[in-house]
Protein backbone atom coordinates (compact mmCIF):
# COMPACT_ATOMS: atom_id res chain seq x y z
CA UNK A 1 0.00 0.00 0.00
CA UNK A 2 2.91 2.47 1.40
CA UNK A 3 4.62 1.27 -1.97
CA UNK A 4 1.98 2.07 -4.19
CA UNK A 5 1.59 5.46 -2.37
CA UNK A 6 5.30 6.02 -3.43
CA UNK A 7 4.67 5.09 -7.12
CA UNK A 8 1.72 7.21 -7.60
CA UNK A 9 3.82 10.49 -5.90
CA UNK A 10 6.73 9.41 -8.49
CA UNK A 11 4.52 9.23 -11.35
CA UNK A 12 2.71 12.67 -10.43
CA UNK A 13 5.81 14.08 -10.15
CA UNK A 14 7.17 13.27 -13.48
CA UNK A 15 3.86 14.42 -14.86
CA UNK A 16 4.16 17.84 -13.16
CA UNK A 17 7.80 18.35 -14.46
CA UNK A 18 6.83 17.36 -18.13
CA UNK A 19 3.89 19.61 -17.84
CA UNK A 20 5.97 22.61 -16.73
CA UNK A 21 8.88 22.29 -18.90
CA UNK A 22 6.22 22.50 -21.85
CA UNK A 23 4.42 25.37 -20.16
CA UNK A 24 8.09 27.47 -19.51
CA UNK A 25 9.66 26.46 -22.58
CA UNK A 26 6.41 26.96 -24.52
CA UNK A 27 6.94 23.69 -26.57
CA UNK A 28 5.03 22.74 -29.76
CA UNK A 29 3.13 19.18 -29.55
CA UNK A 30 5.28 18.15 -32.61
CA UNK A 31 8.72 18.89 -30.46
CA UNK A 32 7.26 17.02 -26.92
CA UNK A 33 4.09 15.86 -26.34
CA UNK A 34 2.24 16.88 -23.77
CA UNK A 35 0.88 14.58 -21.21
CA UNK A 36 -2.23 14.73 -21.94
CA UNK A 37 -1.61 14.01 -26.03
CA UNK A 38 0.22 10.80 -25.13
CA UNK A 39 -2.35 9.60 -22.33
CA UNK A 40 -4.88 10.21 -25.77
CA UNK A 41 -2.62 8.28 -27.68
CA UNK A 42 -2.02 5.39 -25.23
CA UNK A 43 -6.08 5.04 -24.82
CA UNK A 44 -6.13 5.62 -28.81
CA UNK A 45 -3.61 2.56 -29.83
CA UNK A 46 -5.28 0.46 -26.77
CA UNK A 47 -8.91 0.78 -27.98
CA UNK A 48 -8.15 0.43 -31.91
CA UNK A 49 -5.88 -2.25 -30.93
CA UNK A 50 -2.95 -1.59 -32.65
CA UNK A 51 -0.90 -2.16 -29.42
CA UNK A 52 -2.54 -5.63 -28.95
CA UNK A 53 -1.09 -6.42 -32.59
CA UNK A 54 2.28 -5.18 -32.04
CA UNK A 55 2.75 -6.35 -28.38
CA UNK A 56 1.58 -10.22 -29.53
CA UNK A 57 4.00 -9.76 -32.34
CA UNK A 58 7.06 -8.70 -30.31
CA UNK A 59 5.70 -11.24 -27.52
CA UNK A 60 6.38 -13.97 -30.00
CA UNK A 61 9.79 -12.70 -31.37
CA UNK A 62 10.82 -12.34 -27.93
CA UNK A 63 10.25 -15.92 -26.62
CA UNK A 64 11.20 -17.22 -29.46
CA UNK A 65 14.87 -15.60 -29.27
CA UNK A 66 14.64 -15.85 -25.50
CA UNK A 67 13.67 -19.20 -25.43
CA UNK A 68 15.79 -20.72 -28.36
CA UNK A 69 19.12 -18.85 -26.69
CA UNK A 70 18.48 -19.66 -23.39
CA UNK A 71 18.42 -23.08 -24.41
CA UNK A 72 21.08 -23.20 -26.62
CA UNK A 73 23.45 -21.38 -24.36
CA UNK A 74 22.31 -23.79 -20.68
CA UNK A 75 23.00 -27.03 -22.85
CA UNK A 76 26.41 -24.87 -24.00
CA UNK A 77 27.33 -23.83 -21.04
CA UNK A 78 26.67 -27.03 -18.97
CA UNK A 79 29.01 -28.69 -21.66
CA UNK A 80 31.93 -26.49 -21.78
CA UNK A 81 31.97 -25.35 -18.00
CA UNK A 82 33.30 -29.22 -17.94
CA UNK A 83 36.11 -29.06 -20.91
CA UNK A 84 37.96 -26.63 -18.87
CA UNK A 85 40.70 -26.82 -21.52
CA UNK A 86 38.04 -26.30 -24.29
CA UNK A 87 36.74 -23.27 -23.14
CA UNK A 88 40.11 -21.69 -22.14
CA UNK A 89 40.07 -21.35 -25.68
CA UNK A 90 37.03 -20.02 -26.20
CA UNK A 91 36.72 -17.64 -23.54
CA UNK A 92 38.98 -15.24 -25.26
CA UNK A 93 36.91 -15.12 -28.20
CA UNK A 94 33.63 -15.01 -26.07
CA UNK A 95 35.53 -11.70 -24.09
CA UNK A 96 35.77 -9.93 -27.78
CA UNK A 97 32.09 -10.93 -29.04
CA UNK A 98 30.32 -10.22 -26.13
CA UNK A 99 30.74 -6.33 -25.54
CA UNK A 100 29.44 -5.58 -29.12
CA UNK A 101 26.27 -4.89 -28.90
CA UNK A 102 24.12 -6.88 -31.30
CA UNK A 103 22.97 -4.54 -33.38
CA UNK A 104 25.90 -4.04 -34.63
CA UNK A 105 25.62 -7.46 -36.37
CA UNK A 106 22.31 -5.72 -37.87
CA UNK A 107 23.45 -5.48 -41.51
CA UNK A 108 24.78 -9.16 -41.90
CA UNK A 109 21.18 -10.27 -40.11
CA UNK A 110 19.15 -8.19 -42.55
CA UNK A 111 21.97 -9.97 -45.30
CA UNK A 112 21.20 -13.33 -44.13
CA UNK A 113 17.86 -13.69 -42.81
CA UNK A 114 15.84 -10.67 -44.81
CA UNK A 115 13.21 -8.87 -43.32
CA UNK A 116 10.33 -9.81 -40.88
CA UNK A 117 10.11 -11.56 -38.01
CA UNK A 118 13.77 -13.44 -38.22
CA UNK A 119 16.56 -10.62 -37.66
CA UNK A 120 14.44 -9.16 -34.46
CA UNK A 121 14.54 -12.60 -33.00
CA UNK A 122 18.42 -13.06 -33.87
CA UNK A 123 19.40 -10.06 -31.98
CA UNK A 124 17.21 -11.05 -29.20
CA UNK A 125 19.08 -14.50 -29.47
CA UNK A 126 22.78 -12.41 -29.84
CA UNK A 127 21.64 -10.52 -26.42
CA UNK A 128 20.69 -13.39 -24.28
CA UNK A 129 23.17 -15.68 -25.35
CA UNK A 130 26.18 -14.72 -23.61
CA UNK A 131 24.54 -13.36 -20.22
CA UNK A 132 23.34 -16.93 -20.00
CA UNK A 133 26.47 -18.89 -21.61
CA UNK A 134 28.76 -17.51 -19.04
CA UNK A 135 27.01 -17.58 -15.77
CA UNK A 136 26.28 -21.21 -17.13
CA UNK A 137 29.75 -22.16 -17.63
CA UNK A 138 31.01 -20.34 -13.89
CA UNK A 139 28.00 -22.18 -12.28
CA UNK A 140 29.63 -25.28 -13.69
CA UNK A 141 32.73 -24.56 -12.53
CA UNK A 142 32.01 -23.63 -8.89
CA UNK A 143 29.89 -26.62 -8.81
CA UNK A 144 30.11 -27.74 -5.04
CA UNK A 145 33.16 -30.95 -5.21
CA UNK A 146 31.16 -33.05 -2.87
CA UNK A 147 28.19 -33.64 -5.51
CA UNK A 148 30.32 -34.56 -7.98
CA UNK A 149 32.00 -36.91 -5.01
CA UNK A 150 28.37 -38.28 -4.64
CA UNK A 151 27.41 -39.03 -8.03
CA UNK A 152 31.17 -40.67 -8.45
CA UNK A 153 30.81 -42.74 -5.57
CA UNK A 154 26.99 -44.06 -6.76
CA UNK A 155 28.42 -44.15 -10.44
CA UNK A 156 26.20 -41.75 -11.99
CA UNK A 157 28.18 -42.01 -15.80
CA UNK A 158 27.06 -39.07 -18.45
CA UNK A 159 24.64 -38.15 -19.72
CA UNK A 160 22.77 -38.92 -16.17
CA UNK A 161 25.76 -37.34 -14.30
CA UNK A 162 24.76 -34.10 -16.34
CA UNK A 163 21.42 -34.07 -16.10
CA UNK A 164 21.03 -35.52 -12.51
CA UNK A 165 23.75 -33.56 -10.86
CA UNK A 166 25.30 -31.08 -12.77
CA UNK A 167 22.64 -29.10 -14.13
CA UNK A 168 20.53 -28.94 -11.01
CA UNK A 169 23.65 -28.02 -8.77
CA UNK A 170 24.40 -25.20 -11.08
CA UNK A 171 20.58 -23.94 -11.38
CA UNK A 172 20.51 -21.61 -8.95
CA UNK A 173 23.42 -19.73 -10.66
CA UNK A 174 21.71 -20.33 -13.78
CA UNK A 175 18.77 -18.65 -13.13
CA UNK A 176 20.77 -16.09 -12.11
CA UNK A 177 22.24 -15.32 -15.85
CA UNK A 178 18.46 -16.33 -16.80
CA UNK A 179 17.40 -12.77 -15.65
CA UNK A 180 20.24 -10.48 -16.50
CA UNK A 181 19.45 -12.23 -19.74
CA UNK A 182 15.95 -11.14 -19.74
CA UNK A 183 16.59 -7.72 -18.89
CA UNK A 184 19.19 -7.59 -21.77
CA UNK A 185 17.33 -9.44 -24.38
CA UNK A 186 14.21 -6.89 -23.83
CA UNK A 187 15.93 -3.79 -24.60
CA UNK A 188 17.11 -5.24 -27.63
CA UNK A 189 13.47 -6.33 -28.68
CA UNK A 190 12.46 -2.38 -29.96
CA UNK A 191 16.34 -2.09 -31.51
CA UNK A 192 15.81 -5.83 -33.10
CA UNK A 193 12.34 -4.50 -34.71
CA UNK A 194 13.55 -1.08 -35.35
CA UNK A 195 15.66 -2.97 -38.15
CA UNK A 196 13.76 -4.43 -41.08
CA UNK A 197 10.76 -5.58 -39.06
CA UNK A 198 6.91 -4.52 -40.22
CA UNK A 199 5.42 -4.98 -36.89
CA UNK A 200 5.85 -5.49 -33.34
CA UNK A 201 6.58 -2.34 -30.32
CA UNK A 202 9.72 -1.24 -32.12
CA UNK A 203 7.94 -0.70 -35.27
CA UNK A 204 5.29 0.92 -33.81
CA UNK A 205 7.72 3.83 -32.58
CA UNK A 206 9.37 3.78 -36.23
CA UNK A 207 6.15 3.90 -37.26
CA UNK A 208 4.73 6.88 -35.78
CA UNK A 209 8.05 9.15 -35.98
CA UNK A 210 7.91 8.39 -39.96
CA UNK A 211 4.43 10.10 -39.63
CA UNK A 212 5.75 12.17 -36.87
CA UNK A 213 3.27 11.35 -34.12
CA UNK A 214 5.34 11.68 -31.09
CA UNK A 215 2.62 11.40 -28.84
CA UNK A 216 2.33 7.92 -30.01
CA UNK A 217 5.94 7.31 -29.93
CA UNK A 218 6.15 7.96 -25.65
CA UNK A 219 2.92 5.78 -25.21
CA UNK A 220 5.54 3.03 -27.37
CA UNK A 221 8.15 3.82 -24.53
CA UNK A 222 5.66 3.40 -21.64
CA UNK A 223 4.07 0.48 -22.71
CA UNK A 224 7.82 -0.80 -23.82
CA UNK A 225 8.87 0.13 -19.97
CA UNK A 226 5.41 -1.42 -18.58
CA UNK A 227 5.65 -4.74 -20.23
CA UNK A 228 10.03 -4.79 -19.24
CA UNK A 229 8.92 -4.23 -15.86
CA UNK A 230 6.31 -7.01 -16.19
CA UNK A 231 8.25 -9.74 -17.78
CA UNK A 232 11.65 -8.86 -14.90
CA UNK A 233 9.07 -9.43 -12.05
CA UNK A 234 7.68 -12.22 -13.60
CA UNK A 235 11.31 -14.04 -13.67
CA UNK A 236 11.57 -12.58 -9.90
CA UNK A 237 8.49 -14.80 -9.10
CA UNK A 238 10.19 -18.04 -11.27
CA UNK A 239 13.84 -17.43 -9.02
CA UNK A 240 12.34 -17.77 -6.09
CA UNK A 241 10.32 -20.15 -7.01
CA UNK A 242 14.03 -21.71 -7.93
CA UNK A 243 14.98 -21.00 -4.60
CA UNK A 244 12.86 -22.63 -2.57
CA UNK A 245 13.41 -26.12 -4.61
CA UNK A 246 16.42 -26.16 -5.42
CA UNK A 247 17.99 -24.43 -2.21
CA UNK A 248 19.20 -20.50 -2.33
CA UNK A 249 22.53 -19.57 -3.72
CA UNK A 250 24.60 -20.49 -0.40
CA UNK A 251 23.47 -24.27 -0.09
CA UNK A 252 26.29 -25.95 -1.16
CA UNK A 253 27.68 -24.72 2.25
CA UNK A 254 27.91 -26.88 5.66
CA UNK B 1 37.63 -66.11 -2.71
CA UNK B 2 36.16 -66.66 0.34
CA UNK B 3 34.51 -64.75 2.68
CA UNK B 4 37.58 -65.60 4.80
CA UNK B 5 39.58 -63.45 2.92
CA UNK B 6 39.92 -59.02 3.94
CA UNK B 7 37.35 -57.36 2.08
CA UNK B 8 40.05 -54.57 2.84
CA UNK B 9 43.58 -54.66 2.84
CA UNK B 10 45.98 -51.80 2.92
CA UNK B 11 49.48 -52.05 1.91
CA UNK B 12 52.35 -50.35 2.89
CA UNK B 13 50.22 -46.99 2.06
CA UNK B 14 52.50 -44.02 1.71
CA UNK B 15 51.25 -40.19 0.62
CA UNK B 16 53.22 -37.27 0.41
CA UNK B 17 52.02 -33.91 0.11
CA UNK B 18 54.31 -30.78 -1.87
CA UNK B 19 53.66 -27.75 0.16
CA UNK B 20 55.36 -24.91 -2.08
CA UNK B 21 57.62 -27.82 -3.30
CA UNK B 22 58.40 -28.96 0.19
CA UNK B 23 57.71 -32.84 0.10
CA UNK B 24 55.96 -33.60 3.19
CA UNK B 25 54.77 -36.93 4.02
CA UNK B 26 51.21 -36.96 5.41
CA UNK B 27 50.93 -40.92 5.39
CA UNK B 28 53.90 -42.94 6.20
CA UNK B 29 53.69 -46.86 5.57
CA UNK B 30 50.14 -47.71 6.33
CA UNK B 31 49.07 -51.43 6.42
CA UNK B 32 45.73 -52.75 7.93
CA UNK B 33 43.32 -55.47 6.88
CA UNK B 34 39.53 -54.96 7.74
CA UNK B 35 38.05 -58.13 7.53
CA UNK B 36 34.01 -58.71 6.90
CA UNK B 37 31.83 -57.35 9.43
CA UNK B 38 34.14 -55.44 11.09
CA UNK B 39 33.46 -51.78 12.36
CA UNK B 40 36.98 -50.46 12.24
CA UNK B 41 38.04 -46.75 13.81
CA UNK B 42 40.46 -44.64 12.87
CA UNK B 43 41.59 -42.53 15.43
CA UNK B 44 43.61 -39.63 15.84
CA UNK B 45 43.47 -35.93 15.99
CA UNK B 46 42.93 -33.87 13.52
CA UNK B 47 45.94 -33.02 10.78
CA UNK B 48 47.19 -36.37 10.99
CA UNK B 49 45.85 -37.67 7.41
CA UNK B 50 42.18 -39.29 8.32
CA UNK B 51 40.50 -38.23 5.90
CA UNK B 52 43.08 -38.20 3.39
CA UNK B 53 43.68 -42.27 4.44
CA UNK B 54 39.97 -42.31 4.00
CA UNK B 55 39.83 -40.89 0.24
CA UNK B 56 42.34 -43.14 -0.60
CA UNK B 57 40.64 -46.33 0.47
CA UNK B 58 37.23 -44.72 -0.99
CA UNK B 59 39.63 -44.56 -4.53
CA UNK B 60 38.77 -40.72 -4.45
CA UNK B 61 42.52 -39.93 -4.08
CA UNK B 62 44.77 -42.31 -6.16
CA UNK B 63 48.17 -40.68 -6.25
CA UNK B 64 49.79 -42.80 -3.49
CA UNK B 65 52.63 -45.43 -3.19
CA UNK B 66 51.42 -48.37 -2.01
CA UNK B 67 48.35 -50.76 -2.93
CA UNK B 68 44.88 -50.48 -1.55
CA UNK B 69 42.43 -53.93 -2.38
CA UNK B 70 38.84 -54.03 -2.07
CA UNK B 71 38.07 -57.14 -2.01
CA UNK B 72 40.97 -58.90 -3.18
CA UNK B 73 40.83 -55.93 -6.12
CA UNK B 74 43.05 -53.10 -6.66
CA UNK B 75 40.78 -49.81 -5.80
CA UNK B 76 41.34 -47.68 -8.67
CA UNK B 77 38.20 -45.65 -9.14
CA UNK B 78 35.59 -44.55 -6.43
CA UNK B 79 32.95 -47.83 -6.45
CA UNK B 80 29.02 -48.41 -5.16
CA UNK B 81 30.55 -51.49 -3.20
CA UNK B 82 32.79 -49.20 -1.06
CA UNK B 83 30.60 -46.15 -0.02
CA UNK B 84 31.76 -42.74 1.45
CA UNK B 85 30.02 -40.88 3.79
CA UNK B 86 30.63 -37.22 3.73
CA UNK B 87 31.19 -34.88 6.45
CA UNK B 88 28.94 -32.41 5.27
CA UNK B 89 26.23 -35.03 4.42
CA UNK B 90 26.40 -34.44 0.88
CA UNK B 91 22.49 -34.62 0.39
CA UNK B 92 21.23 -32.81 -2.98
CA UNK B 93 19.29 -30.27 -1.55
CA UNK B 94 17.37 -29.99 -4.84
CA UNK B 95 15.51 -33.88 -3.85
CA UNK B 96 13.23 -34.15 -1.65
CA UNK B 97 14.54 -36.59 1.58
CA UNK B 98 12.96 -39.86 -0.31
CA UNK B 99 14.62 -38.53 -3.99
CA UNK B 100 18.02 -38.24 -1.98
CA UNK B 101 17.61 -42.14 -0.95
CA UNK B 102 16.92 -42.91 -4.02
CA UNK B 103 19.56 -41.63 -5.97
CA UNK B 104 21.78 -44.10 -5.98
CA UNK B 105 19.07 -47.04 -7.39
CA UNK B 106 18.45 -45.26 -10.47
CA UNK B 107 20.75 -46.66 -12.84
CA UNK B 108 20.51 -50.20 -11.52
CA UNK B 109 18.01 -51.72 -13.71
CA UNK B 110 15.53 -51.67 -10.94
CA UNK B 111 11.85 -51.15 -11.25
CA UNK B 112 10.87 -47.43 -9.82
CA UNK B 113 8.25 -49.42 -7.51
CA UNK B 114 11.12 -51.67 -5.97
CA UNK B 115 13.18 -48.63 -6.02
CA UNK B 116 10.34 -46.78 -3.62
CA UNK B 117 9.50 -49.21 -1.62
CA UNK B 118 13.51 -50.24 -1.12
CA UNK B 119 14.43 -46.23 -0.42
CA UNK B 120 10.86 -46.16 2.27
CA UNK B 121 12.43 -49.16 3.75
CA UNK B 122 15.94 -47.87 4.78
CA UNK B 123 14.22 -44.25 5.98
CA UNK B 124 12.00 -46.35 8.08
CA UNK B 125 14.70 -47.84 9.23
CA UNK B 126 16.66 -44.76 10.85
CA UNK B 127 13.56 -43.32 11.90
CA UNK B 128 12.54 -41.02 8.85
CA UNK B 129 9.43 -42.87 7.89
CA UNK B 130 7.39 -39.29 7.73
CA UNK B 131 10.12 -37.12 6.46
CA UNK B 132 9.72 -38.98 2.81
CA UNK B 133 8.86 -35.12 1.23
CA UNK B 134 10.71 -32.95 3.13
CA UNK B 135 13.98 -31.27 1.57
CA UNK B 136 17.11 -31.84 3.85
CA UNK B 137 17.71 -27.56 4.41
CA UNK B 138 13.86 -28.59 6.57
CA UNK B 139 15.55 -31.05 8.50
CA UNK B 140 18.09 -30.90 11.50
CA UNK B 141 21.99 -31.81 10.79
CA UNK B 142 21.12 -34.93 12.82
CA UNK B 143 18.26 -36.24 10.25
CA UNK B 144 20.34 -34.88 7.64
CA UNK B 145 22.84 -37.27 8.42
CA UNK B 146 20.29 -40.10 9.19
CA UNK B 147 19.39 -39.80 5.67
CA UNK B 148 22.99 -40.02 4.58
CA UNK B 149 23.12 -42.82 5.95
CA UNK B 150 19.66 -44.61 4.76
CA UNK B 151 21.50 -43.57 1.37
CA UNK B 152 25.00 -45.19 1.86
CA UNK B 153 23.08 -48.84 3.04
CA UNK B 154 20.07 -49.10 0.73
CA UNK B 155 22.62 -50.20 -1.92
CA UNK B 156 23.70 -52.60 0.40
CA UNK B 157 27.14 -51.69 -0.49
CA UNK B 158 30.09 -54.11 1.35
CA UNK B 159 31.74 -50.95 2.78
CA UNK B 160 30.87 -47.53 4.03
CA UNK B 161 33.61 -45.35 4.90
CA UNK B 162 32.54 -42.85 7.57
CA UNK B 163 34.64 -39.17 7.60
CA UNK B 164 33.27 -37.91 11.16
CA UNK B 165 30.54 -38.67 10.29
CA UNK B 166 28.90 -37.32 14.13
CA UNK B 167 31.20 -34.62 14.68
CA UNK B 168 28.64 -31.64 13.86
CA UNK B 169 25.91 -33.32 16.06
CA UNK B 170 25.30 -32.36 19.43
CA UNK B 171 25.72 -34.80 22.34
CA UNK B 172 22.17 -36.66 22.44
CA UNK B 173 22.04 -36.96 18.86
CA UNK B 174 25.79 -38.32 18.79
CA UNK B 175 25.04 -41.45 21.14
CA UNK B 176 21.11 -41.78 19.45
CA UNK B 177 22.76 -42.20 15.99
CA UNK B 178 25.86 -44.15 17.11
CA UNK B 179 23.47 -46.98 18.84
CA UNK B 180 21.38 -46.56 15.15
CA UNK B 181 24.41 -47.18 13.40
CA UNK B 182 25.27 -50.01 15.26
CA UNK B 183 21.64 -51.55 15.28
CA UNK B 184 21.30 -51.23 10.82
CA UNK B 185 25.19 -52.64 10.97
CA UNK B 186 24.79 -55.80 12.45
CA UNK B 187 21.39 -56.32 10.60
CA UNK B 188 22.96 -55.63 7.12
CA UNK B 189 26.34 -57.22 8.18
CA UNK B 190 28.15 -54.07 6.70
CA UNK B 191 31.76 -53.50 6.88
CA UNK B 192 32.43 -49.73 8.41
CA UNK B 193 35.55 -48.19 8.40
CA UNK B 194 34.80 -44.72 10.46
CA UNK B 195 37.22 -41.55 10.87
CA UNK B 196 37.37 -39.79 14.05
CA UNK B 197 38.69 -37.89 16.99
CA UNK B 198 36.48 -39.08 19.15
CA UNK B 199 37.67 -41.42 21.38
CA UNK B 200 34.49 -42.73 23.31
CA UNK B 201 32.94 -43.26 19.98
CA UNK B 202 35.64 -45.26 18.71
CA UNK B 203 35.25 -47.07 21.87
CA UNK B 204 31.93 -47.29 21.89
CA UNK B 205 31.39 -48.44 18.75
CA UNK B 206 34.45 -50.38 17.50
CA UNK B 207 35.90 -53.45 17.00
CA UNK B 208 39.39 -52.93 16.37
CA UNK B 209 40.49 -48.97 16.83
CA UNK B 210 43.28 -48.11 14.94
CA UNK B 211 45.41 -44.81 15.97
CA UNK B 212 47.03 -42.47 14.14
CA UNK B 213 50.26 -40.31 14.95
CA UNK B 214 50.59 -37.00 13.17
CA UNK B 215 53.57 -36.07 11.22
CA UNK B 216 53.74 -38.47 9.28
CA UNK B 217 50.74 -40.58 10.03
CA UNK B 218 51.51 -43.54 11.30
CA UNK B 219 49.44 -46.50 12.64
CA UNK B 220 51.11 -47.28 16.19
CA UNK B 221 48.85 -48.61 18.09
CA UNK B 222 45.90 -51.63 17.53
CA UNK B 223 43.56 -51.78 19.90
CA UNK B 224 40.85 -55.04 19.96
CA UNK B 225 37.30 -54.07 21.77
CA UNK B 226 36.70 -57.77 22.08
CA UNK B 227 33.27 -56.75 24.42
CA UNK B 228 29.69 -57.15 22.82
CA UNK B 229 27.59 -54.37 21.53
CA UNK B 230 25.75 -52.34 22.66
CA UNK B 231 28.13 -51.40 25.26
CA UNK B 232 27.56 -49.59 28.98
CA UNK B 233 29.75 -45.91 28.52
CA UNK B 234 29.87 -45.75 31.99
CA UNK B 235 31.32 -49.06 32.93
CA UNK B 236 34.52 -50.23 34.23
CA UNK B 237 36.02 -51.80 31.14
CA UNK B 238 34.93 -48.54 29.32
CA UNK B 239 36.92 -46.84 31.36
CA UNK B 240 40.01 -48.81 31.39
CA UNK B 241 40.00 -48.39 27.37
CA UNK B 242 39.48 -45.07 27.85
CA UNK B 243 42.52 -44.82 29.95
CA UNK B 244 44.62 -46.87 27.31
CA UNK B 245 43.88 -44.59 24.36
CA UNK B 246 44.84 -41.57 26.94
CA UNK B 247 47.85 -43.15 27.92
CA UNK B 248 48.65 -43.51 24.64
CA UNK B 249 48.20 -39.92 23.39
CA UNK B 250 50.24 -39.19 26.19
CA UNK B 251 52.83 -40.82 25.00
CA UNK B 252 53.10 -39.45 22.00
CA UNK B 253 52.70 -35.93 22.93
CA UNK B 254 54.21 -35.80 26.62
CA UNK B 255 53.27 -31.63 27.17
CA UNK B 256 49.83 -32.05 25.54
CA UNK B 257 47.93 -31.89 28.91
CA UNK B 258 45.09 -34.54 28.88
CA UNK B 259 41.26 -33.80 28.85
CA UNK B 260 38.47 -36.01 29.78
CA UNK B 261 35.60 -35.23 28.04
CA UNK B 262 32.56 -37.23 28.51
Amino acid sequence: MKNLKNVLIGFTLLIVIWQLIIIVGNYEEALLPSPLKVGEAVLSIILNGTFFVHLQVSFMRFFIGYLSSVVIAVILGLILGRLARLWAIIDPIVQVIRPVSPIAWSPFIVLWFGIGDIPAIVIIFIASFFPVLLSTVSAVRKIDKTYLRVAQNFEIKQPQLMWKIIFPASFSYIANGLHIALGAAWIFLVAGEMVGAQSGLGFLIVDARNSLRLDIVIAGIIFIGICGLILDKGIKLFERWVEKHWGGLESSAN
Amino acid sequence: MTNQSPIISVNKITKTFFNRGQPQKILDQISFDVQRGELISILGKSGCGKSTLLNLIGGFDLEKEGEILLDGQVVNQPSRRCVMLMQNYGLLPWRSVLKNVELPLENTGMSKKEIRERAKYYLHMVGLGDKLDAFPKELSGGMQQRVAIARAFVIQPEVILMDEPFAALDAFTRYYLQDELIKIQEKENTTILLVTHDIDEAIYLSNRIFMLSANPGRIYQELKIPSSRPRDRSSLQFQKYREIIFRNFHFNHPIAPIELNV
